[in-house]
């Protein structure tokens, strides 16, 4: 076992009440669940994409994570399937069914099993297709070579961007805009976040990247427990840097 | 069973590799062990979903889908490289030369379309927007750092001014701390989601 330094067991103190603190909140959230007090689910943008792309019967593209970023194991690459999952539970017997484009081969993988299970839980692997999800390209702008022209498909509604993205997604972000495609960007980079902010306001900022949507009890409860938790760390850390600040200006810190 | 199995396997496989941080001396060979393997898995995602890739291209080409001739030019590029890769071997000079002959003016010509579109983004913040509290302070901060990174205000020799210019550098630091302590944080707690079984991106 390292030695560990007062910063070390400051960031393990805070490890362990944020998991504490989840933990809690999850069990909060799962029992409100079962006695039916939880709040009424507030109707995001996503929500209104989806109900628009169902009346309309178009589809939605969904840009996984890319380049390096995508790499086995990306956090951000497994929010943005969790979204994917979410999108086609919802697009389940759609004209023009969504298709997700991912920048690494096993995150592609993942994508398709997920997909042919959300067809199967459905009841209707019949139509389940291979090409739902897809590998665009392994690096930055071979993945943009693989989203561009994806989404120059006929009826579209909508370009959803989940996962780990560099400022190159701006052009992804600007080619939808200009075919007047409705966007949801959250890259967890903080160039793809100052890239795709430029592109679109209210695109995700911050822990925002890692919050997807669900309607499974557990992932919803999950969800919550992650805003409640997020909302208790972030005061924690505000109230412990004003500290530390005045105490380095009385001189007790270094 | 069928969904208790993965379950199980992701949380002990990420159990096993964080226990393995703090406990490198006794974990470590094990640790290595279940990377390599992720390693090996990862690899072979990537053919098969190349594979997938190619046949589906072939697919679209035998259909005569609309635009088959871009799955053309993919499927010939994919085997050209592929056979040169084979044929030449990927450390040959010339073939680095031949690839890297293609992809780069490709790339930038693409990031010179990225600057483009930025700058016409930002001209589009300013008309979309208006004029408020946001705006100006965009525009103010982009001219400041604009000029900064031209350096010729660095060449100035006053002590005061540096002193200036090196606290007006740190801002933009101080904001991306914001920014990247809020990462972590959503980082962090998806990775509990995922370790407790809330989450589980392998499963529907």
């Amino acid at each position: 076992m390292p030695e560990l330094s007062l910063n070390d067991w400051v960031a393990y103190a805070l490890l362990v009440a944020l998991f504490l603190i989840f933990i809690i909140s999850y069990f909060i959230a799962r029992a409100r669940q079962k006695q039916g007090k939880a709040q009424a689910e507030a109707k995001t943008r996503l929500d209104a994409i989806l109900h628009r792309s169902s009346e309309r019967g178009e589809g939605i593209v969904i840009g996984l994570s890319e380049g390096d970023g995508a790499r086995l194991g990306s956090l951000a690459g497994l929010t943005g399937l969790q979204t994917q999952a979410h999108v086609f539970r919802h697009s389940l017997i759609s004209d023009v069914p969504p298709k997700a484009m991912a920048g690494e081969g096993s995150l592609a993988l993942l994508s398709q099993q997920l997909n042919a299970g959300t067809y199967d839980g459905a009841t209707m692997p019949e139509l389940f297709r291979m090409d739902s999800s897809a590998l665009a390209g392994v690096e930055s702008y071979a993945y943009l070579a693989g989203l561009l022209p994806e989404l120059s498909r006929p009826n579209l509604s909508a370009l959803v961007i989940q996962g780990e993205l560099n400022p190159e997604l701006i052009l992804a972000l600007d080619s939808a805009k200009r075919q007047g495609l409705d966007t949801v960007v959250a890259s967890s980079s903080l160039s793809g976040q100052a890239a795709s902010y430029l592109g679109d306001p209210e695109s995700a900022l911050g822990e925002e990247a890692f919050l997807n949507q669900s309607t499974q009890p557990r992932e919803k409860a999950g969800l919550d427990a992650t805003l409640i938790t997020l909302k208790i760390i972030r005061a924690l850390i505000v109230v412990g840097l004003t500290v530390a600040v005045l105490l380095h200006f009385l001189g007790v810190l270094p | 069973m069928k969904k208790a199995v993965p379950l199980i396997v992701a949380v002990l496989s990420a159990l096993l590799v964080m226990v393995g941080i703090f406990f490198r001396e006794d974990l470590g060979g094990w640790v290595s062990v279940v990377l390599n393997w992720a390693i090996v898995l990862s690899s072979v995602a990537l053919l098969v979903v190349l594979a997938r890739l190619l046949f589906m291209h072939i697919g679209y080409i035998t259909m005569g889908r609309q635009g088959f001739i871009y799955s053309l030019v993919a499927v010939l590029a994919f085997l050209f490289t592929l056979i040169a890769g084979f044929l030449f071997g990927v450390e040959n000079p010339t073939f680095l030369k031949w690839i890297a002959g293609i992809i780069r003016p490709l790339e930038t010509a693409l990031l010179g379309l990225v600057a483009i579109v930025m700058a016409s983004l930002g001209i589009k913040f300013f008309y979309e927007r208006g004029w408020n509290a946001l705006t100006i302070s965009f525009a103010i901060s982009a001219m400041v750092f604009l000029i900064l990174g031209l350096g010729f205000v660095q060449a100035i020799d006053f002590p005061p001014l540096q002193r200036v210019i090196q606290v007006i550098e740190g801002l933009p630091m101080i904001g991306a701390r914001g920014l990247l302590i809020g990462v972590a944080l959503g980082a962090i707690l998806m990775g509990v989601r995922v370790l407790t079984g809330v989450e589980r991106p392998y499963d529907d």
